[in-house]
């Protein structure tokens, strides 16, 4: 057996392990009138990424990077397009502005909720 | 009637997607890979440093902390909770990345097939609910309906044993997208065991701008919500801890306050002027004024209070060596204490122990002046525990009673 695949099966077995103590901690530290708040938040929060936070970037960036040039280029037919590298750019900055403002965006208005309590 | 089946007679546009639609570059095993060992070492970081911090409040014999080096536990939760404000843009990318396999048809093949996605599943779940939660720990709202600190820690193993278990699963395609270096981002052809997305479609690139600027914006998110955050702990960055819930220099005496005498409900008892400490050992019981204590002999010790949310200070503490009383009591110089607080009884944190080694250190006190004035009261008057390399809230404000020893 190769040294990969003996690296792989310790990781996955020592995971296992991991999952396997947690779940002693949760039979044996956590009251069961935890569970299912516990339960509500560890589902919402796969539900908010898949359900807001992705589908949102993901609508954003296609009007942003697809919908708004193609509407642009319609308009400005006949004339001088802009070049290949700039839309690259743009997009990059774009992403990264996305990225950038959403986060900080996210921790402030956890800020701004903290304040208003 | 022929009925059509639904699929026929709805709108394209209302169609559930397929990974072919997301036709954006970043969503690629290159680019995945890199997020991933990105996170995985992020993951590492925050459990390694969890762990440390459940292990101080929850002593366990073949592996005790000592109160050298002073730093350790500051360093400790301030790395903590910056690199945790700093996953929350990596985990963020990292599940925009692979956001397309959520659509993947038939969303099982097999047995097999089912147990890694219900491991990513866990992952997922357990990864995004240690983030968010912490963050609102950070901001101190408790809106959870459990107790953070029990339920964040165990969910801390679920994290990681799914993290250890993903990268077992996946350690192939990691190796294969990272081995070609940086350069193979460049190349338009779709990443190792990509689905063959059109790189070109979205009308950006066919070469590696995107993916490269995709991966600089996540470093320059993380850089900056670390930079806005991490200054509560690193006092030098406080003037552009923007987005930090509390300068840790700011509050009665120059020092933050997480806890106020008012929330702990010993506004009358501490202000008493009948107050005194009762000391229990060996000896018996004795009842020492705060006049009594001031009459001892004074220590004064610059030290660190680190609190488990984050922020951090230095600060001047003078009072009576913890190692003083404890002799003074009939008991020896590095008994264990036990601290008991004027906050009602059950209440968190309302009682601490100081194990031997504790006691035994020069600069364990209970302190009776910070920057050479009186305790102000939400500081913990007439008297509160300091002591090296412990967590904020291990150092027991308005204390009333110390048990030395196991007197019986």
């Amino acid at each position: 057996m190769s040294a990969a695949t003996w690296t792989r099966r310790v990781l996955v077995m020592a995971g296992v392990a991991c999952m396997g103590w947690w779940a002693w901690l949760a039979l044996t530290s956590i009251p069961a009138q935890w569970w299912l708040p516990w339960g509500i938040w560890l589902a919402g929060s796969v539900a908010l990424n898949d359900a807001v936070i992705a589908p949102l970037v993901i609508v954003l960036g296609w009007l942003v990077l697809v919908r708004l040039p193609a509407l642009v280029r319609t308009r400005s037919e006949g004339r001088v397009r802009a070049s290949g590298p700039a839309n690259v750019w743009a997009g990059v900055a774009l992403r990264g502005a996305v990225m950038v403002l959403g986060t900080l965006l996210l921790v402030w208005l956890v800020a701004l909720w903290s304040a208003n309590r | 009637m022929v009925r059509r089946p639904l699929s026929d007679i709805r709108p394209a546009w209302l169609r559930l997607p397929e990974p072919s639609d997301f036709r954006s570059p970043v969503h690629d095993q290159r680019v995945v890979a890199r997020l991933g060992v990105y996170l995985g070492g992020a993951i590492l970081i925050l459990f390694v440093t969890g762990l440390v911090s459940h292990l101080h409040q929850h002593p366990v014999s073949w592996l005790p902390f000592g109160p050298e080096p002073a730093w350790a536990y500051r360093l400790n939760q301030g790395l903590h909770v910056a690199v945790g404000f700093a996953s929350l843009p990596l985990v963020l990318a990292k599940l925009y990345t692979v956001y397309p396999q959520f659509f993947v048809r038939p969303p099982v093949t097999g047995w097999k097939h089912a147990l890694e996605r219900a491991s990513v599943g866990v992952l997922v779940a357990s990864t995004v609910f240690q983030v968010v939660t912490g963050i609102l720990n950070v901001f101190k709202l408790y809106v959870f309906g459990f107790s953070f600190t029990t339920v964040h820690y165990a969910t801390a193993w679920l994290a990681f044993g799914a993290a250890l278990v993903h990268v077992g699963i996946k350690l192939p395609v990691v190796v294969r997208s990272l081995a070609a270096g940086a350069r193979d981002l460049d190349a338009a052809r779709p990443g190792p065991d990509s689905p063959p997305n059109g790189d070109t479609a979205d009308g950006t690139t066919g070469d590696g701008t995107t993916r490269r600027g995709f991966l600089g914006s996540v470093a320059v998110a993380a850089l900056f919500v670390t930079a806005l955050t991490v200054g509560q702990t690193v006092t030098p960055l406080r003037a552009i801890a923007l987005l930090a819930p509390r300068d840790p220099l700011d509050g009665p005496q120059g020092l933050a306050v997480n806890k106020t005498a008012r929330a702990a409900r010993v506004e009358e008892l501490a202000t008493d002027p009948d107050w005194a400490l009762e000391l229990v050992g060996p000896g018996g019981t004795t009842h020492l004024t705060r006049a009594d204590l001031l009459a001892m002999s004074q220590h004064e010790a610059v030290l660190p209070i680190a609190c488990v949310e984050g922020w951090s200070a230095t600060a001047r503490w003078t009072g009576v060596r913890i190692r003083d009383l404890a002799t003074l009591s009939g008991g020896q110089p590095d008994d264990p204490v036990h601290v008991v607080s004027l906050q009602p009884a059950g209440t968190f944190y309302s009682t601490s122990d100081l194990p031997g080694a504790y006691v035994a250190h020069d600069d364990t006190l209970l302190a009776l002046t910070l920057a050479g004035e009186d305790l102000d009261l939400d500081h913990g008057f007439p008297a509160r525990i300091i002591a090296p390399n412990r967590p904020g809230v291990l150092q027991t404000k308005w204390v009333s009673r110390l048990v030395v020893g196991n007197p019986t």
